[in-house]
């Protein structure tokens, strides 16, 4: 079952153009390649990734965001048994509407690491069974993982601000 | 039947010696909570372990509030799990004291600057003995325990305070 | 001889009143304040949702029937098991053998019909339920 040659970016590139007649583009990051997806693409992309033979990722090892100026950065890391493969999915929402099309139809796994980029960052998954909060409390306002995000001077009842020592501290 | 704790008056040779008796009996059967939140929990069943031996000081691992009456916060408390904390803290039996294991406890530690972290377990329970480190040896953590017999065996217990 | 139950009337006296005074002692010495929070039910911490007096289904007890009748077989199979070479020496074997074979084929019929009746289903609709 084990081939020697493995696809590298560019050939999965060509697969996904050729088959879904989807623009999408590699990474100039060199260090570790992704392929750059449109926000409005995501979904028939990760569904061909899946469905195909000769690519088959079947895993969905990860799911996490970055709060990147305007944009959030997405990112899925998928693993392909079958074929010996890994690669990394990239898109970019708006901060001021981040709305994308949810995964979970594709690979259940989505669903807890959706709600887990809700939770930090806020971004709304279209389309998601359950989403919710699924680490800080219910309760909870504002999504911690922003820029512009001020630590809570105290949650229900308890009292949070920071120490006078603390605040002395100059780092 | 009203209860004599804090109730009699008299600095008599007896009552005094009764408060001893009583108070040496509470100080070497210090039931504790596990209360392991984060790696200082680690710590703390190594304590429990053979080599340092929580159980010759009479301090034995309860897993339920109702039956212990020391309390030991070993870990980085988060702001979801401070209402928890307080709740256990209020559902165990008089009288009871709590020991803060590790810098996350008594002040929110490496992680003060998080949003979500509590700093300092003090400002939702009292706090008897705040034992510094990350994690605390056992050792460090055995004499927190003494300094809670200690503060145990100095209390007056029948007599008013 | 009748005196001498005396001993065991002396040893309940004794029983009783060690309970007694022990209770007595304990009210006296602890302190004694309840609050809402610490009467609350014991839950982790959480708050309780609900009563905690309310019906489970029956289908636990039947799987917990079964696995405690195994599980009373193997405890007695095992003794069976660790002196079967001695009894063989001693001449017992076919008849320990034959005793237990009796003893698991019991159980054994009744776990088939246990398990033809659906009673190791976990998930059973309501109409094969009427039925059996």
């Amino acid at each position: 079952m084990f081939k020697e040659h493995t696809l590298n970016t560019t050939e999965i590139i060509d697969l996904i153009q050729k088959n879904t007649q989807i623009e999408v583009k590699a990474s100039e990051n060199s260090y570790d390649a992704s392929i750059i997806v449109e926000p409005k693409d995501v979904l028939p992309v990760m569904k061909f990734l899946k469905l195909s033979r000769d690519l088959s990722f079947k895993v969905l090892s990860s799911h996490t965001a970055v709060h990147d100026g305007e944009d959030f950065k997405l990112f899925w890391n998928l693993l392909s048994y079958e074929h010996n493969l890994e690669t990394t999915i990239e898109s970019s929402v708006p901060v001021v509407s981040p709305q994308i099309q949810s995964v979970c139809k594709v690979w259940k796994a989505a669903d807890w690491l959706e709600r887990e980029s809700y939770d930090l960052f806020g971004i709304q998954y279209i389309d998601h069974p359950d989403l919710r909060r699924i680490m800080l409390p219910e309760d909870w306002i504002g999504f911690p993982l922003r820029k512009d995000y001020q630590s809570p001077e105290g949650y229900q009842d308890i009292e949070n601000s920071r120490s006078e020592i603390d605040k002395r501290f100059k780092p | 039947m009203k209860s004599l704790v804090n109730q009699v008056d008299s600095d008599g040779i007896v009552l005094t010696t009764i408060d001893k008796l009583l108070n040496l009996a509470r100080a070497n059967s210090l039931f504790y909570m596990t209360f392991g939140l984060a790696c200082c929990g680690i710590e703390m069943m190594q304590t429990g372990g053979p080599r340092s031996d929580f159980d010759r000081f009479g301090a034995i691992p309860r897993a339920t509030p109702r039956q212990s009456d020391l309390m030991l916060v070993a870990g980085t408390v988060t702001l979801k799990m401070a209402s928890r904390v307080k709740r256990l803290y209020d559902q165990m039996p008089d009288p009871k004291y709590v020991i803060s294991m590790g810098s996350c406890s008594n002040s929110g530690g490496l992680f003060q600057g998080s949003y979500s972290v509590l700093k300092g377990v003090d400002r939702v329970i009292p706090v008897d003995v705040y034992l510094p480190g990350c994690p605390p040896r056992p050792e460090a953590l055995l004499s927190a325990l003494i300094e809670v017999q200690n503060k145990i065996k100095n209390e007056k217990y029948l007599r008013k305070n | 001889m009748l005196f001498e139950f005396a001993n065991i009337f002396v040893f309940l006296l004794i029983a009783i009143g060690f309970v007694f005074v022990t209770l007595v002692i304990g009210k006296l010495i602890r302190p004694d304040n309840p609050s809402p929070a610490k009467n609350m039910v014991y839950e982790c911490g959480e708050i309780p949702i609900g009563s905690g007096i309310r019906q489970f289904n029956m289908r636990f007890y039947l799987v917990t029937f079964v696995f405690v009748i195994f599980d009373v077989e193997i405890a007695f199979m095992y003794p069976v098991t660790a002196v079967f070479k001695e009894l063989i020496n001693s001449g017992y074997g076919l008849l320990a053998f034959v005793e237990i074979f009796l003893f698991v084929l019991i159980l054994l019929v009744g776990f088939v019909y246990a398990w033809s009746q659906g009673g190791l289903d976990w998930v059973r609709d309501q109409a094969s339920r009427l039925n059996s």
